[in-house]
């Protein structure tokens, strides 16, 4: 039988401080058996920008035995499947402990985008990719961030610098694209009636 | 020979639990095959891994042992549908500490929880507080948890959930659990070849 108030626990705790940890976690149905994961790209890697879901199965012994994670987001990386997502990170494994939590395991995955460890890989061609050629790797890595992991195709600072360089000031192209929800398109025209 | 075979079976599968590094070390040694449809050893990349295992219902593991010459052939029995690398991380997953000895969980003191106690400490298994006056367990690390949690903890892997700090275990329920753990799933059939031009065509039973 699910830990029901502990996950419950757990998703408030982590839900609480989503906007800093970039971590959030919602039930999948009424269930405490099936749950979804988000986490952001970590700043400075092949991942920024993107948002990567991820499942979460959780197992009737929870908190005694790991939950089940998977990427559901494609993600190009040395230790998840680039077909499945599964990960391979022994925390998920032998080396759970009840006393980690699902914010705490999911922020080790964030870890884990920042520190790639290809000596022990899930995705054996990755993991040769990156050993080999890493700017391929990084290449690959960072289209696929953009391809899978971004809910819209250009990123908003792109979208800024492709407007600024029409020559509306930064500011107003700012204020513009918030108000229109982030649409080019439509902050263009905006910005050339108004 | 069938006391052979077990014993073999069982070195094998240590071999690949005993550390997750040490499947990717096994792993030239390794070949899946299945009964029904192509093998495909490199890490699902084909284009639809779905599709290809969804057909399967008995999947074939074959180990070789460049060492000894010695071939395992395991069918995954209980295993209908799933793939190969699903057995692997099976195997792998189901290893950790073994549990602590009952001699050294019930040797945990009992400690009762005061006023000050309880301000800011939690049992990190169950994640809820302590009443005051109830009594908590404390493990030699002093790190203290409900006399419940902590004796399940124990009973699964012995070790601390905070620090790791690690109880006395007992290596026998190590090999123990390894065989409950795989016996339902999996059976197990052996056969040795040695390659010697000079015997008879017998070859299969060189010991029995």
């Amino acid at each position: 039988m699910v830990d029901c108030a502990r996950i419950q626990k757990e998703l408030v705790d982590c839900n609480k401080d989503k906007g800093i940890s970039g971590i959030s976690v919602t039930l999948d149905g009424d269930e405490f058996t099936h749950l979804t994961g988000t986490i952001t790209g970590p700043v400075g890697t092949p991942y920024e920008g993107g948002i990567f879901q991820i499942d979460i199965q959780m197992p009737g012994e929870y908190p005694f035995e790991p939950p089940k994670m998977r990427f559901l987001t494609k993600v190009w990386h040395p230790n998840i499947s680039s077909q499945n997502g599964a990960i391979c990170l022994d925390i998920l494994k032998d080396q759970w402990s009840p006393a980690l939590t699902l914010k705490t395991a999911l922020l080790s995955l964030q870890a884990l985008l920042s520190a790639p460890e290809p000596g022990d890989p899930q995705d054996a061609v990755v993991a040769q990719q990156y050993l080999r050629d890493y700017p391929t790797f990084a290449g690959t890595a960072r289209y696929w961030t953009e391809t899978f992991a971004k809910r819209s195709s250009m990123g908003i600072e792109e979208k800024v610098q492709k407007l600024v360089e029409m020559g509306f000031p930064d500011v107003l192209v700012r204020k513009t694209l918030e108000i229109v929800g982030g649409d080019e398109n439509m902050a263009l025209e905006k910005l050339c009636t108004g | 020979m069938a006391a052979n075979s077990e014993s073999e079976a069982n070195f094998l599968e240590q071999l690949i639990s005993s550390r997750n590094r040490d499947i990717s070390f096994f792993l030239p040694f390794l070949f899946g095959l299945s009964s029904n449809s192509s093998p495909s050893q490199q890490e699902g990349h084909n284009p639809n891994p779905e599709e290809q295992t969804g057909g399967r219902n008995q999947e074939r593991i074959i180990l070789i042992n460049p060492f000894t010459q010695g071939m395992i052939v395991i069918e995954g029995g209980g295993s209908g549908g799933r793939g190969f690398e699903d057995f692997l991380r099976e195997i792998s997953e189901k290893q950790g500490l073994a549990p602590a000895t009952k001699a050294s969980i019930d040797g945990m003191p009992k400690v009762v929880i005061t006023e000050e106690m309880k301000r800011d400490l939690e049992c990190s298994i169950c994640l809820d507080g302590f009443e005051i006056g109830t009594e908590a367990r404390e493990m030699p690390c002093k790190h203290k948890y409900h006399g419940d949690c902590i004796e399940k903890w124990l009973g699964i892997h012995g070790n601390c959930p905070v620090c790791r700090f690690e109880m006395p275990v007992n290596e026998d329920d190590q090999g123990m659990k390894r065989n409950t753990n795989s016996g339902g799933e999996i059976w197990v059939t052996l056969s040795v070849t040695r390659r010697n031009p000079s015997s008879s065509t017998n070859s299969d039973n060189p010991s029995s």
